[in-house]
């Protein structure tokens, strides 16, 4: 549908201020990447008063053959744009912006995965820019990155009279309350996986992040349990703020990660119960070097979904061998209300179905009776 | 005797124009069809098609109604050559496999095509 009305654009536009254009979520899977694009031949590259853009779901700028000179093949009028909102986009690219929009003085962003790619990089030049808007779950998947990347900011900003608005969204209106992960271990790669709750309906997406820690660097894939059980590539690249090249284990589609590496390699898991019902069915019976476990109890299942039923949690997964676990913590994420009390006994029943070992039993904001 | 006959068009529309507003949907813009203004005589329908908040802000709703269709196209040629707002947005999670697109692609995206030129703000969403 997309496809259809940007046919209709291909006219010059003499009079348009704004324009915005947001797409539904489940168009833009369905559509080949090539379709993620503005196409280059909007409004004939007319439109000489168009000032404001509001892009949801699509690729701000245009791809070229090699990373190189974006900004010349940017229609005329980006150049023109002084207020941006962007959102929800996957694959921003990771330089240049600031040279395909030159004189954006408003940025707002939502729910963006990859601020650094909009960000000025230290050395680019954004002189116009005087405000910079983050919405949303921002921090959710590069925490640890993005803190760096603000000083570095507001160093422009001093320089360019900057001024830096960060506004996050509350968790319960888009990410989820805490986002669960989990880790693998060595020799180098730690892998991480961060699941999309069930707030919006995406309760079996998730995350794998895959960290470099003594190189600093950090690679995400988006995950579905549909993926997952028909052990596809992993072929949904978040964008990445590292300094190109790419090591190869950072590249997507990426054919050398496989599943079972990252399951025998987690030394540490935090993830719903739901999801790790789900995922415990493509688990071997050991994971052999699973260190730590948080079982975080979300908004919608903290109060009713939650299993203290041992034959009903049986029924949904078998239990997992982890010699060397560590601790285990329940963690309800619902802060901003009483917490959530359960008895011991229960809950170390309930956490001794899903995992064989010795390990010790902590609680974060649960009451324990 | 009606007493509004005594006011001029340029009140009268003023009149309509606090209506439409206070009729103003946040997301779909006026809904001329239920506004009273336009029900109430020949007169206050040619006044109110003649007031600029008539064809400033377009909206229509996709998938559409065929009357809703013909209303964004009467509109959008009622403007004539004026600058106009126009808004398409689509119900959340439309079924792309089912959707008859026929509308689209006939009626309402030619339009857009040969009133480009006088468009001023163009916004999609939810498409």
């Amino acid at each position: 549908m997309a496809r259809v009305v940007l046919a209709a654009l291909t006219v010059p536009a003499p009079i348009l201020v704004h324009f915005g254009f947001e797409i539904e979520s489940n168009d833009f899977i369905s559509r080949h990447p090539a379709e993620c694009f503005l196409p280059s031949d909007l409004f004939a590259d007319s439109a000489p008063a168009l000032r404001s853009l509001r892009l949801m779901h699509f690729q701000p700028l245009w791809p070229t053959n090699g990373d190189s000179i974006y900004a010349s093949n940017m229609p005329k009028w980006a150049r023109q744009i002084t207020h941006l909102d962007l959102g929800y986009s996957e694959i921003y690219p990771p330089i240049f912006f600031h040279e395909a929009f030159p004189y954006v003085q408003e940025l707002k962003i939502y729910c963006a995965d990859a601020v650094s790619a909009v960000y000025p990089m230290p050395g680019r030049h954004a002189p116009a820019l005087r405000r910079v808007v983050l919405w949303g779950r921002v921090e959710r998947p590069w925490t640890e990155t993005i803190s760096p990347v603000l000083p570095g900011a507001a160093r422009i900003s001093v320089n360019h009279a900057t001024i830096f608005t960060v506004q996050r969204l509350t968790h319960e209106l888009v990410a989820p309350p805490t986002a669960p992960v989990i880790a693998v271990g060595p020799p180098n790669l730690k892998y991480s996986i961060i699941e999309a709750d069930g707030v919006l309906g995406y309760q079996e997406e998730f995350t794998i992040r895959i960290s470099d820690h003594e190189r600093g660097r950090t690679r995400e894939f988006t995950e579905d349990l549909g993926l997952w059980s028909r052990n596809a590539p992993f072929h949904h690249s978040l964008p990445t703020m590292l300094p190109e090249p790419l090591e190869p284990w950072e590249c997507a589609p990426n054919e050398l990660l496989s599943r079972f590496e990252v399951i025998n390699r987690l030394v540490a898991l935090e993830t719903s119960l739901y999801l790790l019902t789900k995922l415990a069915q493509h688990f071997p019976e050991e994971l052999p070097v699973l260190k730590q476990v948080t079982l975080i109890l979300t908004v919608e299942r903290s109060r009713r979904d939650i299993p203290l039923d041992r034959k009903e949690l049986q029924l949904k997964m078998a239990p997992i061998t982890c010699p060397l676990l560590e601790v285990v913590t329940i963690k309800d994420a619902q802060t901003y209300v009483r917490p959530w009390r359960v008895p011991l006994d229960d809950l170390r029943l309930l956490v001794d179905t899903i995992f064989y070992g010795s390990f010790q039993l902590r609680a974060s904001n649960v009451e324990i009776y | 005797m009606d007493l509004t006959l005594r006011l001029p068009d340029e009140i009268l529309t003023h009149v309509i124009e606090n209506t439409h507003h206070r009729s103003t949907n946040a997301h779909n813009g006026p809904d001329f069809a239920r506004l009273p203004s336009f029900l109430v005589c020949r007169r206050w329908y040619s006044v109110a098609i003649g007031s600029p908040i008539y064809w400033q802000h377009i909206a229509v709703g996709f998938p559409a109604a065929f009357n809703h269709i013909e209303n964004f196209l009467l509109r959008l040629e009622r403007s004539s050559r004026r600058p106009v707002d126009v808004t398409f947005w689509g119900q959340t999670w439309p079924d792309l496999t089912t959707m008859d697109l026929d509308p689209l692609k006939l009626h309402l995206m030619p339009a857009l095509t040969s009133h480009l030129g006088h468009i001023r703000s163009l916004k999609i969403s939810r498409l």
